[in-house]
């Protein structure tokens, strides 16, 4: 158990003492019990999972960048309601990945409506990989 | 404090003087008639004295400024859960007011909450339990309402459980005259997007008078 904590902070030692920091490490543990041979979270990976078009929950082709926009430095557009949403990067927008809570919710609700289903740990770790780390 | 202008205008006329109410004018109508979006309970024509009639309105009056008073003083707590309510509902879409619907419907739409319109908006229980208590405290059937509320209200149906406002028999109405093509266009997009015309809209406040509907203007029916 100790090796494994270890080698998440390893991962994500950058970052261990903030909020994103704090998940990533949960979401490591998590990960590697749901599949012992998890060796760590990839921004790219996340990339392909941000962009990549599902039907969704609502039966329609989308992808997180449907609301987000194709750049993460840019404010989105809620694709249903119209609603502005503020840059999801951090780099653009420092109030970002600021609470261990809000990260849940968020990736809970949106990967359950374009993906329809919960991401796995791995999944969720790759895209806050991939949106900490954008533009920098 | 936006609030109060609404509730100032919402006024019950508690009066303690035998049980039949009547309009007060002479070539009155019906009873508790809505005239002007007020709502008069007046004594019952045989009772009725120009002194004593006066007294009522000074009651009016002092229940008005009464409620004001109420909801211009909301404790620092219900702020917060105001606030709180505004952050979370309102995040995807405009927070409607609470006063918008009864508490049935608000019940059904927070234990409805991971399929909310074809989205999920699940949260954490303790927030869920949070924002559902605050909108049992305000919804339509929980306090005294006026206006748009009031004829929303009004128009909803005991067996009813609307979760769009935009369903119900007096937003329907009200709207009817708008040209499609004013409500898909991008500025509006839907006819739920109420800020999109009804300047005013996040503070509760749906008059006329304020309303402007992009590339058309002022809007009278």
């Amino acid at each position: 158990m100790k090796k494994i904590v270890l080698v998440c902070i390893a991962s994500v030692s950058f970052l261990s003492a903030t909020p994103l920091g704090e998940y990533l490490l949960q979401l490591s543990v998590q990960a590697k019990r749901e599949d012992p041979s998890f060796s760590g979270f990839d921004a790219k990976r996340g990339e392909k999972i941000f962009y990549s078009e599902q039907v969704g929950k609502r039966g329609e082709k989308i992808s997180c960048a449907s609301c987000h926009t194709k750049d993460l430095t840019s404010f989105g557009e809620n694709y249903f309601t119209g609603k502005k949403i503020e840059p999801l990067a951090p780099v653009a927008n420092p109030k970002r990945l600021g609470s261990v809570r809000n990260m849940k919710k968020w990736l809970k609700r949106n990967f359950k409506d374009v993906y329809n289903k919960e991401g796995t740990a791995q999944q969720k770790g790759d895209v806050l990989i991939f949106i900490s780390t954008y533009g920098k | 404090m936006e609030r109060g202008k609404y509730l100032a205008i919402a006024m019950v006329a508690v009066i303690g003087l035998g049980g039949s109410v009547l309009l007060a004018d002479d070539d009155a109508e019906h009873r508790g008639v809505s005239l002007k979006g007020k709502y008069y309970l007046i004594p019952a024509a045989d009772d009725y004295e120009h002194d004593r009639y006066e007294e009522y309105e000074k009651d009016e009056r002092h229940e008005k400024r009464r409620l004001r008073s109420d909801s211009g003083e909301l404790s620092e707590k219900e702020k917060k859960e105001a606030a709180f309510y505004r952050k979370e509902c309102g995040s995807c879409h405009m927070a409607y007011q609470p006063e918008f619907l009864p508490k049935r419907s608000w019940k059904k739409m927070m234990d409805g909450l991971e399929h909310h319109f074809g989205t999920d908006a699940e949260m954490e229980s303790e927030d869920k339990e949070r924002i559902k208590a605050y909108l049992m405290r305000n919804a339509a059937d929980s306090k005294p309402i006026a206006e748009e509320f009031k004829e929303i209200a009004d128009g909803i149906a005991s067996y009813e459980t609307p979760l769009r406002i935009s369903r119900t028999y007096y937003f329907r109405k009200e709207h009817r005259k708008i040209p499609e093509e004013l409500i898909m266009q991008k500025e509006v997009r839907s006819i739920s997007n109420c800020n999109a015309c009804h300047t005013r809209a996040e503070e509760g406040s749906y008059s006329e008078r304020e309303i402007v509907i992009p590339h058309y203007g002022h809007w009278e029916d």
